[in-house]
């Protein structure tokens, strides 16, 4: 972390608001695209990345700098999901799925309009839940150790390690699977 | 599409992401302006809705007060009882968790 971004993230604890407008907005695209990874639904990312910045300006306080703040963000942008997931699932799980489903398309359309090819592995991606997704993201696309993501998602190392290998696991399956 | 290893498939997935990325290479933050706006509107309702939460504390425990004392002044004996009551119960539940952790060790 620079120093330029220390010395802000201290003027935004001190209550300054520019500093903090400042911080938040070099960090937002970071933000934004993890959150796009997690939940591959653009909508839902933007949505999550906004409450996630309403949360920091409430949390800013509490950090300790023991991580950087970028990860500090995605830690708190992934709990947020993972708690937006679970009131979803309480209310209807046929309303999670037509969401997830509607977010993929819209990504799907993002990649055809711009002639990408909408690939088979983020279609199995896409087909992960969303705890085996975000582990196998934050540990082989972002590179956080285990205890790093089990710290962040608030779950014990041991089951981020059974998370990233049922992941890729499942990920294989339905890649050789397709290919049959 | 058959990866033979773990490493080709996590290989492949990187890349996908890193296009992924690339679509949403311009993603445009919001201003300062709209940020700073919404930081303020932010401290605004935090500073409200920490008045209320105070408020409402203070509303129960004058309650609660009112209640302890009206029924102290109008029936000690069963305000004294339930004191009682309460404090054996506690106790009692302390002792049949202890007994309960002690088995379960041993």
């Amino acid at each position: 972390m620079g120093d330029t971004t220390l010395e802000m993230i201290s003027q935004a604890q001190q209550g300054d608001a520019a500093a903090l407008a400042v911080l938040l907005r070099e960090h937002y695209p970071f933000l934004y695209k993890y959150l796009i990874k997690a939940t591959l639904d653009p909508l839902l990312a933007e949505e999550i990345a906004q409450d996630t910045m309403v949360r920091c300006m409430e949390k800013i306080g509490t950090y300790n700098g023991t991580s950087a703040f970028s990860s500090w963000l995605i830690t708190i942008g992934s709990r947020l999901y993972i708690d937006r997931k679970r009131r979803w699932s309480r209310e209807a799980q046929w309303r999670e799925g037509q969401m997830q489903e509607q977010g993929n398309r819209s990504l799907r359309w993002s990649f055809e309009s711009r002639n990408m090819e909408w690939s088979e592995v983020l279609d199995a991606l896409s087909r992960l839940s969303s705890a085996h997704r975000m582990a196998v993201l934050l540990k082989h696309y972002y590179g956080y150790s285990y205890d790093e993501i089990g710290e962040m998602l608030e779950i014990p190392s041991g089951t981020v390690k059974s998370r990233v290998a049922a992941g890729l696991g499942q990920l294989r399956k339905e890649l050789n699977e397709d290919e049959v | 599409m058959r990866f033979k290893s773990d490493e080709e498939l996590l290989g492949k997935l990187s890349e996908e992401l890193d296009h992924l990325d690339m679509l949403y290479a311009d993603v445009t933050p919001p201003s300062l302006p709209e940020l700073e706006q919404l930081i303020a509107g932010e401290a605004v309702r935090r500073r409200k809705r920490r008045r209320k939460e105070l408020l409402l504390f203070i509303l129960v425990a004058l309650v609660l007060v009112t209640i302890v004392i009206s029924v102290l002044s109008t029936a000690p004996v069963l305000y004294w009882s339930l004191q009682a009551v309460f404090i054996l119960s506690a106790l009692g539940s302390l002792g049949a968790a202890r007994i309960r952790h002690g088995r379960e060790e041993s």
